[in-house]
Order: structure tokens, then C-alpha cells, then sequence
């Protein structure tokens, strides 16, 4: 089942009716939890609920295993699940091996189930099963239905129809029946002379041809949905404003939704702009809409803005010149990895008229003059570098007296501590690790235990961060300084050992030895580098848009932990949104080509297009990646 | 034994809130519990509240915008599902509080006749249900405050005064006598122990 965005209403209702009992926890949600957009999302919900005094288990899962051992452990008298941020893609009940059967409740043309599955996920493509197949999963869908999947819904529901009929067929008339078309023919011929059983072959062939002609149906159908599950994967919205709209559809919005909301979709901005873009506008009249007015500052005043926000890295926290060096987008402009980027930054800050040494102060501290007249001089001056569109509207959050935050630093914040989590000192991290080899497999799953066990932590880190904590939302953004510090000087060694290789329909990169190898084990980390010389490369080179395939050497485990990256467009220049979305084509890719070459793979993240592979299968599923043709 | 030694001689604060939490306070429902008049005929029987240790005739007859008075903890959980606005009450305004503190800077000897709980109330109400205060809550918050310190410095100086038999403590509240309650109970047991022993000594004299 699906719903479109006027009818969640209802199924919060269905919720909120099945779960507010005294007795016992009847709800549980399972969050995805290497995801920003999906904290944001169900810390939304759980404050909804909370607010109705329903109790809730929240559970954060990391992959699909995960997912599946907890599912399994759920209590018999638990009637809403709710997935957010995964479960869309694949097949929910033959995955969780649920027999809608066990839960029917009322039999009739509207059954009642006594669990209800509801998926909040915007990962595309949808799973045809779950919107139109299952009677107890329901998908909470924002218009793709509507709008682009009329033909796959008709081919889905066709196709289970004459799918069934065939089943019917086979299973009145005796086997020899459904032999090939060919061999009958030939024993067709053979009898032929019988008048009788002339009679009884016209009957005989009129069926078959109806069988034909549904088999070619079937054909038909199937290459329908054939090309739906193989054309790649995307995000198409972010959960947050799903949920948003949800809130909003009660009449119970307020500024700390609306925050969360904003998190939630400025953390799409980095591998999906245009959906950012495209929601930013909403987003913008509802600040207008929701914010107070108050003249003066004073210490419970907890105010949204817009204003205007740079694509700087954190600059409201760090000093001019490093957040100019460390942005993803300066360092594309101006290449800045060698020497000669790095000149013409001073020349930028030589025409600008800001002095090194005040560009190297922190940007609490620095002339008041130069942050009033930032905007008019990056206006004047940044044209000539190509760097115009480094200004644009961005949300401010002010905490009162104890300072203000954009949304897009506070997302950096927030990935971080979901990176790094609850070290003090980032430098630590890469110390403590003296790589110990494992010898067998018991030590290996349980190497990855250990490590999933810390990102549940992790999670619940950030979660707290979300609660207006200013001392974590600090602790993250010094994390964050650490990891985009190292980040740039992966990239930077990346670059000028030329480590990249131009195959000829995408880019290989292996990361196999460097200093932070470590902080690499971490998907999300793995990314951040990923966007990182996706946008470099993106800049450098105007031919063609070329994906990337990123892997970084696990040695506690053995294993490579491989991500797939889909094109980029160079950003700024023109209007995003005019151009087609990119999908990424790797999750199609990695599946198939695992399949078919029983490769060590464990494809086990929500992003499907992050994987592991044994150490010694990397080269030839690579091989394989590069001759399937699939990319 | 089986209370723990800090709970033994005297309250903890929270124990002082859960005291404070029984005292009745005006609310504006949102929600109307009032059964019409056909309802009541048909005597169809929806939830009703059934309390023990509070009255529930009120609750049971509320009706959207209209003052009630209620416990305050019912208020607090009314408010956090947002069925109800408190009314702050009347010492609870900028005005009044400055007032106060004008009495007490006026009369070093005195305390100023506040409600026996209003720092409690006052705590409650600023976290709980800001919204619904009159003035801004950092105005209040600083009165609050001041009154607090005003307050405090007295009580310092009149800790001078301990003696064995009794000190009176007018219109100090109840949890401003809890913090002092270890320190001049202990003090004056002792007073008076040393106190006694002169005492018997003198009838010891007498005997002889």
C-alpha cells in the first residue's frame, strides 16, 4: 500500500489509535542510523509522540542484517514498526520472512492486520512489491507514484494477474501441457490425421495460443519492471520534510520542527543539491511565516533567520582563511592542492583588502567592519575567480546569548559526531588503532560488532547534539575541523600521486596506505572524501561526467570498504534544477556483478551503493565491474 | 536502615517539588470535559477522571477557555500535551515580584510575605509553561533571582542570632528552610547540649 502526502494524517491516526494502551510499548521505529536526514526525521516523530504520551521504542539500526536480528527479536504484542530512512528498496516481507496471513485479524475485502509496517524512506526506487503488493506494509510516498510510475503500477498488477492465471492452468491440465510450444508441435504432427482428435486439437490449440500471447504479455510486462529496478538509485526527497508536512497537516508546527526539518534537508545539499534547492524556497516561507518578532536580543530567544550563508566551511567557528582553504567548493575553483591554488588564494585576499594575519583570526574575533562588509566585498571580488556562487541564502539559528549556528554547519557538526563520536580529542583516534591482524572468522564478525556497537553510540551522541546542547554541537564542530583537516590531506596526497585512474567509464580509487586510513572505515567519512575529489574532478575536467568508485583498506579486517559515487554536475554556473537528475548506477552494478561472480561481498548499508569486499576479491570484481557494461 | 542517610533528617528537593506539586492552580483548558445535557440524559458513560488523592469534580467539568483551578501537577501534564495554558499566578508578575523586592531592601529585618513555595512554583512554571507567563521570562528570571539573593544575605545574617532555645523565621519558604534545616538543627542541638550540661552543673552546685 501507499499513501500520498494528504492522506498521512490517517495513518498517524491508525498509529496513534493502535498504540495508546497502558499496558506496554507498541510501537517501535527503526531509524537508519548513518543518516542525518533520518535522525532529524524520527527525533521529529519522537517528539510528536511524545507529546501524545504514547511510548516508543526508538532503534537505531546500520544495515539490513542489523535490521533483520532486531526485527526478529520484536515482541508479539507490538502492532506499528516504522522504518525511517530504509526499507523502500527491497522486497519488506520476504526480506523480514512475514506471513501477512499470521497477523489477519478480519478477513473481508478490507482485512485488518494486527502489525502495521509503515516505510518513511525517500531512497529510489521504490520496491513495487511494497506499494502495490502487501496488504501490511505501508509506504508514505510524496507524488513519485502519481507522477512517474503509472506504467509499472499497471505492469506490476497485470503482471500478478496473469502470473496467477498461469498457476491456475498449470495446475488443472496435466503437465505434458506445459512443455514448449515446439515439442507439441511435432507430436501435433504426428496425430494429425485423426479426425477426432482434430476436434480436440482446435480446442487444444486455441488455448494454447491464449497461452502464447500471455506469455508474451508477461515478457512485455516483465521488461517493464526489469528497466524500473535497473535503472539506478537516488534519493527523491528528504524524510524530514515528509515528516514535516505530516506535522504541519496536524497544525502542530513550531520553530524546533521547522529547525530539524532544515537539518534534515541542508544535509541532501552536499550529494543532492537540487532537492536541497528545490525544498529551500518551502522552507524559507515557512521561517517567514513561523518567526517571531522580536526587536531585541535576549537569552530565551531562540530565533530562525535567513541570511545570507556561504558555501565556506564553517566559518561562523573557524578564521577566514581556513574555512576558504578547507571548503569543498574553493578548493575545485582554485585547485587548490598545489602550490599554485594556494597562491592565488593570497592574491584573493590581497584584492579583497583582508590582511593574512586578520583572515587568520577567528571569526568571533575579527574586525566587525570586515563581517559587516563581507557580502559586498566577496560581490565585488569573487566574480573574477569564478567563485560568485559562494553566496546564497542560507537558516540561522541564534541560541540566545550563547551564539548563532547556520544549518549547514550545524549538519557538519552533527555527521561528525556520528563519525567520530565521543573521543575527546580527534587526534586520538588514529593513535589508539595499532592495526591487529585477525585470524579467523569468529574474531573478524565479532572486529565488526565492535564497530557497529560505536555507531549506535554515536548515534545516540547526536541525537542528544539535536537537543539545542551547545557543548556538543562545539565538541562536533571541532571533530568536524579535524576530519575535513584530514580529509583534505587525503585528498591532497590522492592528487598528486595521481592515484586515480581513468578507466574508461568511471574513475578507481584505492586508497591502500596513508595516515588516516583509519578514519576511513566509517562510510560516512569515506564519502566526505568522496565529495570531495567528486568535486575537484568535477571542476577540473568539462568533457564528460564520469562516476567514481572510492575504496579504502580495512587491515583490522581484511576488507574494503568500497563506495560508489555517482556524477556530479559542477556546481553554481547555471540552474541546477533545469538538468536531469543523476542516479547512481553502482547499486544495480554492485549487486549483479556480485551475484554473478561469488565475490566475498557483503552489501549490508542502506546506501546500496556502499559495500565490503575481501581483500583479495577487490581486482576482479573491478575487472568485472569495467567489462559488464552495466555503469 | 532503610531510608538513606540524606533523606533521613530532612527533605530532598525533589520531595520538596512533589509537596509543592499537590497546591492548586488556575488553568485555561483547551478541552471541554463537560457532558452536554443529552449526554448526561442518555447517561452514556465516556472516560471520566477518577482520582484518589484529588478532587475530580473540576476536571471533569472543563470547559474549552474557561478558568479552572486544578493541582498543579495535572496542570503540568495538561500542559505538556498542550491542552491547557496555566494562568501564572497574580505574585508571579514583574511588577509584584519588584514590589517584594522593594519590601525587603526597605526592611533588613523582615521577609517579605511570598508564597511558601514560590521558588518552586516559580522554577516549575519558567521551564514548564514559559509561554504563558505575562512578562518575559528573563525579566522574571532576573527578579526571581534578585529576591533570591536578597533573601539569602539575610539568612546569613541572621544565622548570627542561633541560640539554644528558638529563632523565628517568618514567611520563609519551604525550601529555603529545607537547605538550612542540617546546618541550624545541628548547631542548635548542640547549643543546647552544652547548653544542658551548664545547667546541670549549676543544680549539681546547688546540691552541695
Amino acid at each position: 500500500m501507499f499513501l500520498e502526502i494528504r492522506q498521512f494524517q490517517e495513518a498517524y491516526e491508525r498509529i496513534l489509535h493502535n498504540s495508546s494502551s497502558h499496558s506496554s510499548c507498541q510501537l517501535v521505529i527503526f531509524v537508519s542510523c548513518l543518516n542525518i536526514d533520518a535522525l532529524c526525521a524520527s527525533k521529529m516523530l519522537a517528539r510528536l509522540f511524545k507529546k501524545q504520551l504514547v511510548q516508543l521504542q526508538l532503534v537505531p539500526v546500520f544495515g539490513y542484517s542489523d535490521l533483520k536480528q532486531h526485527f526478529e527479536k520484536l515482541d508479539d504484542n507490538i502492532n506499528s514498526v516504522v522504518f525511517i530512512g530504509c526499507g523502500g528498496m527491497i522486497d519488506i516481507e520476504t526480506f523480514l520472512e512475514i506471513d501477512a496471513q499470521e497477523y489477519l485479524l478480519e478477513e473481508g475485502p478490507e482485512p485488518k492486520f494486527k502489525r502495521g509496517i509503515y516505510i518513511l524512506d525517500t531512497h529510489r526506487p521504490w520496491n513495487l512489491d511494497n506499494l502495490f503488493g502487501s496488504q501490511i506494509v505501508t509506504c508514505f510516498d510524496d507524488g513519485t507514484v502519481e507522477e512517474s510510475l503509472q506504467e509499472q503500477r499497471e505492469a506490476y498488477e497485470k503482471l500478478t494477474k496473469l502470473e496467477q492465471e498461469q498457476q491456475d492452468d498449470s495446475q488443472e491440465s496435466d503437465p505434458s501441457d506445459t512443455e514448449d510450444d515446439e515439442e507439441e508441435d511435432t507430436i501435433d504432427d504426428e496425430r494429425s490425421s485423426d479426425e477426432e482428435s482434430g476436434r480436440k486439437r482446435n480446442a487444444e490449440t486455441d488455448t494454447r495460443r491464449q497461452r502464447k500471447a500471455r506469455r508474451k504479455m508477461i515478457d512485455k510486462y516483465d521488461t517493464v519492471l526489469e528497466e524500473y529496478y535497473s535503472q539506478g538509485t537516488t534519493v527523491s526527497n528528504s524524510i524530514s520534510v515528509q515528516v514535516y508536512s505530516l506535522i504541519s497537516s496536524l497544525g502542530e508546527t513550531n520553530l524546533q520542527y521547522l529547525w530539524l526539518t532544515i537539518l534534515g534537508a541542508s544535509s541532501l545539499d552536499t550529494a543532492f543539491p537540487q532537492i536541497y534547492n528545490q525544498l529551500q524556497p518551502l522552507l524559507q516561507d515557512e521561517v517567514k511565516r513561523l518567526s517571531p518578532t522580536e526587536s531585541a536580543k535576549t537569552p530565551e530567544t531562540l530565533t530562525l533567520n535567513i541570511q545570507p550563508d556561504y558555501y565556506l566551511f564553517l566559518l561562523r567557528h573557524s578564521s577566514l582563511y581556513d574555512s576558504f582553504f578547507y571548503s569543498n567548493y574553493v578548493n575545485a575553483k582554485l585547485s587548490l592542492w598545489n602550490e599554485n591554488g594556494k597562491k592565488r588564494l593570497h592574491k584573493i585576499f590581497a584584492r579583497m583588502g583582508i590582511s593574512l594575519s586578520i583572515a587568520q583570526e577567528n571569526w568571533l574575533y575579527m574586525d566587525n567592519k570586515i563581517k559587516r562588509e563581507l557580502g559586498t566585498i566577496f560581490d565585488k571580488n569573487l566574480e573574477r575567480y569564478g567563485l560568485q556562487d559562494i553566496v546564497r541564502d542560507g537558516f540561522v539559528r541564534t541560541f540566545g546569548y550563547r551564539g548563532a549556528i547556520s544549518a549547514s554547519e550545524f549538519v557538519e557538526s552533527v555527521t561528525a559526531l556520528l563519525e567520530i563520536g565521543q573521543v575527546s580529542d580527534p587526534d586520538e583516534l588514529s593513535k589508539h588503532n595499532d592495526s591487529i591482524l585477525l585470524e579467523n572468522n569468529k574474531e573478524l564478525s565479532e572486529a565488526f560488532s565492535r564497530r557497529e556497537r560505536k555507531w549506535v553510540s554515536n548515534f545516540w551522541l547526536s541525537w542528544d547534539a539535536l537537543d539545542d546542547n551547545v557543548a556538543l554541537m562545539r565538541r562536533g564542530i571541532k571533530h568536524a575541523q579535524y576530519l575535513q583537516r584530514s580529509v583534505f590531506n587525503t585528498g591532497v596526497a590522492v592528487l598528486e600521486k595521481k592515484l586515480i585512474k581513468h578507466l574508461r567509464i568511471y574513475r578507481l580509487c584505492v586508497l591502500q596506505d596513508g595516515p588516516d586510513l583509519d578514519l576511513y572505515k566509517n562510510p560516512l567519512t569515506l564519502l566526505r572524501l568522496g565529495n570531495w575529489i567528486m568535486e575537484c574532478c568535477a571542476e577540473s575536467d568539462d568533457k564528460q561526467l564520469l562516476p567514481m568508485v572510492l575504496a579504502s583498506l580495512d587491515q583490522e579486517t581484511e576488507t574494503y570498504l568500497v563506495a560508489g559515487i555517482a556524477p556530479r554536475y559542477p556546481r553554481g554556473i547555471d540552474d541546477v534544477t533545469s538538468r536531469k537528475t543523476i542516479l547512481n548506477n553502482f547499486s544495480v552494478a554492485f549487486q549483479q556483478i556480485a551475484a554473478e561472480t561469488g565475490a566475498k561481498v557483503r552489501i549490508d548499508n542502506f546506501e546500496s551503493s556502499i559495500i565490503e569486499i575481501k581483500k583479495e576479491d577487490l581486482s576482479p570484481f573491478l575487472e568485472k565491474l569495467t567489462l559488464s557494461g552495466l555503469l | 536502615m532503610s531510608l538513606p542517610p540524606n533523606l533521613q533528617q530532612s527533605f530532598s528537593p525533589e520531595e520538596i517539588q512533589f509537596i509543592v506539586e499537590n497546591e492548586p492552580i488556575k488553568i485555561f483548558s483547551r478541552i471541554t470535559t463537560r457532558p452536554s445535557v443529552r449526554q448526561r440524559n442518555s447517561s452514556q458513560n465516556s472516560a471520566r477522571w477518577k482520582l484518589v488523592t484529588a478532587d475530580d469534580e473540576p476536571l471533569n467539568n472543563l470547559v474549552a477557555m474557561q478558568t479552572t483551578e486544578v493541582a498543579l501537577w495535572v496542570a503540568l501534564l495538561l500542559k505538556q500535551q498542550g491542552k491547557c495554558s496555566i494562568v501564572a499566578p497574580s505574585w508571579l508578575t514583574a511588577r509584584q515580584l519588584q514590589k517584594y523586592t522593594d519590601y525587603e531592601r526597605k526592611h533588613p529585618e523582615r521577609f517579605s510575605d511570598l508564597p511558601w513555595n514560590w521558588l518552586v512554583v516559580a522554577q516549575l512554571l519558567f521551564i514548564k509553561a514559559a509561554d504563558d507567563l505575562h512578562d518575559p521570562v528573563h525579566v522574571l528570571r532576573g527578579i526571581v533571582q534578585d529576591l533570591r539573593e536578597i533573601r539569602l544575605s539575610k539568612i546569613s545574617q541572621g544565622l548570627k542570632q542561633l541560640n539554644e532555645s528558638h529563632l523565628q523565621l517568618d514567611n520563609l519558604s519551604l525550601l529555603e528552610i529545607n537547605e538550612l534545616r542540617p546546618f541550624i538543627l545541628g548547631v542548635m542541638n548542640k547549643l543546647k547540649q552544652v547548653h544542658s550540661s551548664l545547667t546541670t552543673d549549676q543544680d549539681d552546685e546547688d546540691v552541695f
